[in-house]
């Protein structure tokens, strides 16, 4: 009520910004992925703005650090709820702040749009919520489909501990048998582990032909090291996140050929990723290259602004919900086709990379 | 009014003006959800603390356990209320029930240890019970946890709204401070204070110390239970990412800033620690370094926390005050 | 289980523990000669590998003179942590003292996450080396030099309280710093002395690290919870029970995984510690010569 006072006494502008809450974990545990979401969400707010805004009006980010904790991004998307102003939030860096702001979106009823994928079955039912990072179990059945086309049978897991790694597990599990596949060895680590040759001696034993590494950085490169270290030389795929430039700073030449079930490849842009590419290029010069996790924090922007051209003013958090419910989007990171059923990305978001001469290209 | 008198006064005056205060905060507040969600999370902070101030604070031992109670009453709570159906204010006493139990059962062999050894058993204890959560998939959800968690609800009428869940939590905090000052004011009490100068003196006082551990233990352990089972009823998920160390270690800094042997330090300091990251939180990357800063200036600077300068400070007003009255009757 | 597989746990154990007793041994100086638990242990190893690593990667500064301006970065983080924080607060009990420590922690952490960013960074291997292969376990020869450090810098230290004043005055101010005082010794400057040495030993430990286990801005707090682990266990009254402690919590973890499940790694390290504080509640390479 206050804010909604204050608001008053600003005198009204021919063009008020239309204000967007963005709730991303900066620092703690899970700061490079956001960092690397605020970069593309920062790209996109400037190439909305320099194009004139929408129908006029500048877009403005009331921006908020989580530090990676789930009751700080509650209290912080129920602070953004409480303002009228603010029609529609993006955030939550990983399974425990996006949980939290999603939690408070539905009860709040705004519109949330999340740089993460479903870490719980009952999330598909989630009216206000969108998500922009493909399902695991899409992207574990993408990674199967790959082994049988190379004829691979006997596949070797080793996965986070935490709920990243055991929704690829229950998914690999689930469809290896559809696909001719066997799950022969499955070992587990947690974020914080840096030596792996234990595990990875356990999952030689079982003698798989194709090594699935469900991990994230810098684990994950320093288990390449350690794999090739101990003589493994099967192909291995990771899922998105290993596609970050860790996984070349860190696992160096043993870092070489993996694929990666990704989104983006920088250096191959698709068309639909040709103006975020340009746009990232110009702002890094030094790191021409986006992830998938920049590309998806410019996509978040760019959902919301779609709605609001979409509908119609004046807008309300229902319109925008409404409106970004049934969105057709191809954009740098994700391929968008929501629905009354579908609060998620089609499987055709996934863009399969590799590892060459450091460089995260299409995987031929 | 003699300074005795005065004394007297304000512990009359201090409960009742605590409860007529909890009570009008929300028309103060113009009924913002914003700010009255902060109010519930600092009253969920302040009962953690209340127990973990007459483990710590006043019995002198550095428990990082408080995140592991926290966690079992949540657990409980969000289990006993999904997978058995059953209502939610029987939840929280499941809770606490649990927890005090588990509490009683540790207390025992662990409080033998004393300060770094206390402090990384308590911690390892936490760090063992979230690999158990994890690890128990079919019922604890693992790492992914449980989601539509039920709110509390009175016959027809349900806390599902921040002013009615503020009501709910203030009304535990109120009757947990309100055990936690008769336990301070007591002769056990007494005895407890002596523990942090000196135990052999305390037990030639006649106070039973290893009793008197145990049992502050148990009940800081209830606290943090249902403290627990408040947050995530509140917030409508559980995940364990919610009750890890670094939770514990939140929970002493509380104490740290407010002031570690006073109820008025807890509340204090759940304040400071609810209020600053939200309040930094628009600093983008800056916010983690001003708070580590601040959390820096107020150990170095305030020896007995915010409580301790702002009784300090009243002390001195008054002195100045009356100082100056006999001036003027001279 | 093949018994190249058991070695390969063993290697693997043995490189993690030496790890953890680095950061062990660089808690247990300060304990044995302040009394203080210091929290910021683990930004020391945080600070030098990170240093360095930026060093050689942004730019181009030979692995080497990187290593020791690392080392040097973390000993001078030391320095003020020890003489800029510790001895102003020193009549403030230990509790307070851990606080600060813990403050500290917080902030070097997220200076270190504005000045570096969030990327981990890798040094090269000061050995540029093949790993040896025995009995078809592979040891990275990373990780020899590492255990080769450690057990020097252990002896090194040994041999400085021994038979050095200033390591003779620290010993005494362990025991009790009236009575050393009230021999003339320098109380102040002998703790500032160990900070910088604890802190030197940690930036050691982050330089080597960062080769085998690679480095960030973010590594800090962890190291801290692992060595403080590894020094309870092995006792941190004394160095050499707190190195051993960490390769003794480097091999449990290991052996967990090898034999019973990667996932209980951490619970199995820990109850294993619980168990020990019951039995041993001062850590179990110590003797007992003080009794509460």
């Amino acid at each position: 009520m206050w804010l909604a006072a204050m608001g008053c006494l600003v005198p009204a502008r021919a063009a008020e910004p239309i204000r967007i809450g963005s709730v991303i974990d900066l620092t703690g545990p899970v700061a490079p992925l956001g960092q690397f979401g605020k970069r593309g969400i920062d790209i996109a707010v400037a190439e909305v703005n320099a194009a004139g805004g929408v129908r006029g009006r500048p877009i403005e980010l009331v921006a908020m650090n989580s530090e990676s904790k789930p009751d700080l991004a509650a209290s912080l998307a129920l602070r953004l709820a409480a303002r009228e102003d603010v029609l529609a939030l993006i955030g939550g860096s990983f399974g425990a702040t996006q949980l939290a702001l999603g939690s408070i979106a539905q009860k709040e009823k705004i519109p949330l749009v999340s740089p993460t994928g479903y870490v719980n079955d009952d999330q598909r039912n989630w009216r206000y919520v969108f998500f922009t990072l493909v399902d695991f179990s899409d992207t574990a059945k993408m990674m199967l489909a790959y082994a049988k086309s190379k004829g691979f049978k006997r596949i070797g897991l080793i996965r986070l501990e935490r709920e990243y790694g055991e929704l690829g597990s229950k998914y690999l599990h689930q469809f290896a048998g559809d696909y001719g596949t066997e799950i022969v060895a499955e070992e587990r680590a947690g974020d914080g582990d840096r030596d792996f040759t234990a595990q990875l001696t356990k999952v030689r034993e079982a003698k798989p032909d194709f090594l699935v590494v469900w991990f994230a950085n810098p684990g994950g490169a320093l288990l390449l090291k350690n794999a090739r270290q101990l003589g493994i030389r099967v192909p291995m795929i990771a899922p998105v996140s290993m596609d970050n430039a860790a996984t070349v700073k860190v696992g160096g030449p043993a870092a070489e050929g993996l694929l990666i079930a990704s989104q983006i490849a920088g250096s191959e842009a698709l068309d639909r990723q040709k103006q975020f590419v340009e746009g990232y290029r110009k702002a890094n010069p030094e790191a021409p290259n986006p992830n998938t996790f920049e590309a998806i924090g410019y996509d978040l922007v760019k959902i919301v602004v779609a709605a609001l051209e979409k509908t119609s003013e004046p807008y309300t958090r229902e319109k925008v919900r409404d409106a970004i419910g049934t969105l057709n989007y191809a954009g740098a990171g994700t391929v968008a086709r929501y629905s009354a059923t579908k609060n998620d990305p089609s499987a055709e978001t996934i863009v399969l990379t590799q590892i060459s001469n450091g460089q995260f290209v299409l995987a031929k | 009014m003699s300074a005795e008198q005065s004394r007297a006064f304000g512990r009359q005056i201090l409960p009742v003006a605590g409860i007529g205060l909890v009570g009008v905060l929300p028309v103060l507040l113009g009924g913002s959800n914003s700010l009255l969600n902060i109010a519930v999370l600092i009253g969920i902070y302040f009962i953690v603390c209340i127990g973990l101030s007459l483990i710590f604070g006043i019995g002198g031992q550095l428990s990082l356990a408080q995140a592991a109670f926290y966690g079992i009453g949540a657990y409980t709570s969000a289990l006993f209320t999904t997978k058995l159906g059953a209502p939610v204010l029987l939840g929280f006493c499941a809770a606490a029930l649990t927890a005090g139990v588990i509490g009683w059962i540790l207390a025992a062999p662990i409080l033998r240890l004393r300060t770094v050894y206390l402090a990384m058993a308590t911690l390892a204890f936490g760090e063992i019970l979230i690999t158990l959560i994890r690890e128990n998939r079919g019922l604890t959800g693992g790492s992914t946890g449980l989601l539509n968690l039920p709110a509390p609800a009175v016959g027809p009428f349900a806390f599902d709204t921040p002013l009615s869940y503020y009501y709910l939590v203030w009304t535990v905090a109120l009757a947990a401070a309100w055990v936690a000052r008769n336990i301070i004011r007591s002769r056990i009490g007494l005895g407890l204070r002596a523990l942090s100068d000196t135990e052999i003196g305390a037990a030639s006082c006649g106070v039973d110390v290893a009793r008197f551990k145990t049992w502050m233990f148990t009940l800081g352990a209830v606290l943090a239970g249902i403290a627990g089972a408040l947050f995530v009823h509140y917030i409508t998920f559980i995940s364990p990412d919610s009750f890890s160390v670094s939770f514990s270690i939140l929970m002493v800094m509380i104490l740290a800033i407010g002031g570690r042997d006073s109820l008025a330090g807890a509340l204090l300091g759940a304040i400071a620690v609810t209020v600053l990251p939200i309040l930094l939180a628009s600093y983008d990357r800056y916010s983690e370094l001003i708070f580590g800063v601040l959390f820096l200036a107020a150990v170095m600077f305030l020896p007995n926390g915010l409580a301790g300068a702002g009784s300090s400070l009243v002390r001195r007003l008054t002195v100045s005050a009356r100082s100056s009255g006999e001036r003027a009757s001279d | 289980m093949s018994f190249s597989a058991f070695l390969q746990f063993l290697f693997s154990g043995v490189t993690t523990g030496a790890v953890y007793a680095f950061v062990a041994l660089a808690f247990s100086v300060t304990f044995t000669s302040s009394g203080i638990v210091n929290f910021a242990q683990g930004q020391f190893v945080m600070i030098g590998g990170m240093v360095a690593a930026s060093l050689c990667a942004g730019y181009g500064i030979p692995v080497l003179p990187a290593m020791l301006i690392g080392v040097a970065a973390a000993a001078v983080a030391g320095l003020v942590v020890g003489a800029g924080f510790i001895l102003p607060m020193l009549r403030r009990g230990e509790f307070t003292l851990i606080l600060v420590t813990l403050g500290l922690s917080i902030v070097f952490e997220a200076l270190a996450l504005i000045a570096f960013g969030t990327d981990p960074l890798s040094l090269p291997s000061l050995l540029d080396l093949e790993p040896l292969m025995v009995h078809g376990a592979s040891l990275s020869p990373d990780s020899i030099l590492l255990v080769a450090a450690i057990l020097a810098v252990l002896a090194g230290f040994h041999v400085f309280v021994r038979y050095t004043r200033w390591g003779r005055a620290m010993r005494a101010t362990s025991i009790d710093t009236s009575v050393a005082a009230s021999l003339g010794i320098n109380v102040a400057f002998t703790i500032a002395l160990a900070f910088v040495l604890s802190a030197t030993f940690g930036g050691l430990a982050g330089v080597l690290l960062a080769p085998v286990i690679s480095t960030g801005a973010q590594t800090g707090l962890l190291m801290t919870l692992k060595g403080f682990t590894a020094a309870v266990l092995g006792g941190i009254s004394t160095p050499a029970g707190s190195v051993a402690g960490g390769f003794l919590l480097g091999l449990v973890e290991a052996m967990a995984t090898g034999f019973i499940s990667s996932t209980y790694q951490n619970a199995i390290g820990l109850g294993l510690l619980i168990l020990l504080l019951m039995v041993r509640p001062e850590g179990l390479f110590t003797a007992r010569t003080r009794r509460a």
